[in-house]
């Protein structure tokens, strides 16, 4: 939660401040991520730069809050880390779809669901539930919410309708919410 | 809304929580999400599963060389200005948005003009005071968070909501400009039959295959029924997809054109069961026919 009188302090603060604070405090979630989606070290090293850069360039009034700033940092990775995976596979014979299509990116939460930044014990609960769930259902998740397919692209992909990929999802995620929902 | 006005979006929640949305079908849930409780309810708590999984990655971590790669490159663009103050003293209640750096939020009327610009038919213009409603409902929830700024929860709140209205303004011109301005965008209108003569749609396709239906001044459907859209195919009607309208009349769908139907073809809208069915049964509410 914001508090008013650390956001007035922290406004008079130089950006380099705010930048190094930042840095220190989500570097490793950053870098995690890219290396997760990408399986490459100069990459994330890459990914993990641009994504602070970014930062910096257009989202300054993001870096006196921690938790808002997490979620863009994180999103923004997903995305670049996206791209950089789609950027290295080779042209997809199918035809149906363009080449090098923009990522879609995450929703942005609303005024009620100011996102937090999770605990290392929880966040590896989700991960060891996640490895825990029914292939099907992972591989869905890994796919659209890590490779960015669409549910159109992951119906196509996994050769099954679009209601089953639809419904191993929402499956796998409802099962995921158990874990947070139940600490 | 009805359960039957929530069937065709079933299951979309999670879908959109997780990224596997395209920004067509974005746009046409978030307009569902505006007249649909439960499945606001289901992409909150589905959201908190998401936002988890991007911290859910194992554990690394980086050369520390990249902290001074990251310092280095970055002091360098960094402006001079100081960072932004969200001060409680310069939020003020009424129209004006909470203190903040000035969101370039062009005015609705600029952005609807340049819309009329760019779609010279006016294809959009029903679609429009859509955006613009829901646009106008954030300012709405902002300027009554703003009336009552007793806590820093508040200042929070209204701050994510800017943000929010923000990216809808922008998110959503976005893809309706995309989705009228893509290079080889066809479209056949639908137009009211005698059963909802206020009626009208229009079917928009590209090459690769994508293609959506916008309808507007639909008349309410009885309790467990849906609108169905037919394609017309060699050998009879085939069905394109299900929807239910909002409250205002409004409807959008991604349309599933199967292979063997080659656009343009006659469309038709009926009001049909909200299972759907195999083969039209009711009433003929829209009709469009390519020209010849
Ligand atoms: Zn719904």
């Amino acid at each position: 939660m914001v508090d008013l009188d650390t956001l007035e302090h922290v406004a008079d603060s130089d950006p380099s401040t705010l930048l190094a604070e930042a840095y220190d405090r989500h570097h490793q979630a950053v870098f995690s991520l890219a290396m997760m989606i990408v399986q490459n070290q100069d990459d994330a090293e890459a990914i993990t730069l641009e994504v602070f850069s970014r930062a910096v360039r257009e989202e300054q009034n993001r870096l006196t809050r921690h938790d808002s700033l997490a979620y863009w940092l994180l999103r923004t990775t997903r995305n670049q880390a996206i791209d950089k995976i789609r950027s290295k596979q080779p042209t997809p014979d199918s035809g149906s779809q363009p080449t090098h299509q923009a990522v879609v990116d995450l929703p942005i939460p609303a005024a009620d669901l100011e996102p937090t930044v999770m605990l290392e014990e929880s966040a590896s609960k989700l991960r060891a539930k996640l490895n825990d769930l029914p292939q099907s259902q992972q591989e869905a998740i890994r796919l659209c919410y890590f490779e960015g397919l669409t549910q159109t692209q992951l119906a196509e992909r996994l050769g099954e309708p679009r209601s089953i990929v639809k419904s191993r999802v929402r499956s796998g995620l409802l099962t995921l919410l158990e874990t947070l929902t139940h600490e | 809304m009805s359960k039957s006005g929530h069937e065709p979006f079933d299951g979309l929640a999670a879908l959109y929580a997780a990224g596997a949305l395209n920004k067509r079908e974005q746009v046409i849930f978030r307009a569902h999400l505006e007249v649909c409780r439960g499945c606001v309810q289901e992409v909150k708590s589905l959201l908190q599963v998401t936002q988890g999984l991007l911290q859910a990655a194992i554990p690394v971590v980086p050369a520390t060389s990249l902290r001074n790669r990251v310092l280095n490159s970055t002091t360098r663009t960094i402006p001079h200005a100081k960072a932004p103050a969200y001060r409680k003293s310069k939020i003020k209640t009424g129209q004006q948005t909470a203190a903040g750096p000035p969101r370039q939020r062009p005015q609705p009327t600029i952005w609807i003009a340049t819309l009329f610009v760019i779609v010279t038919a006016g294809i959009a213009a029903w679609y429009i005071p859509k955006l613009d409603h829901q646009i106008s409902s954030l300012q709405r929830q902002l300027v009554e968070l703003q009336s009552d700024l007793d806590s820093s929860t508040r200042l929070t709140q209204i701050l994510e909501l800017e943000i929010a209205a923000a990216d809808l303004e922008t998110d959503e011109l976005r893809a309706v400009l995309s989705l009228l301005t893509t290079q080889n965008v066809q479209q056949l209108a639908l137009t009211g039959q005698p059963r909802a003569p206020r009626a009208s749609a229009v079917v928009f396709w590209t090459d690769s295959g994508d293609s959506t239906l916008l309808a507007s001044g639909l008349p309410p459907l009885p309790i467990g029924d849906l609108y169905q859209l037919w394609l017309g195919g060699l050998d009879g009607p085939i069905s394109a997809g299900l929807m239910a309208p909002d409250e205002d009349g409004y409807a959008a769908i991604s349309l599933t054109v199967p292979d063997s139907v080659t656009m343009p073809v006659a469309m038709a809208i009926t009001v049909e069961p909200a299972s759907g069915v195999t083969m039209p049964t009711g009433d003929i509410y829209l009709l469009g026919q390519p020209t010849p």
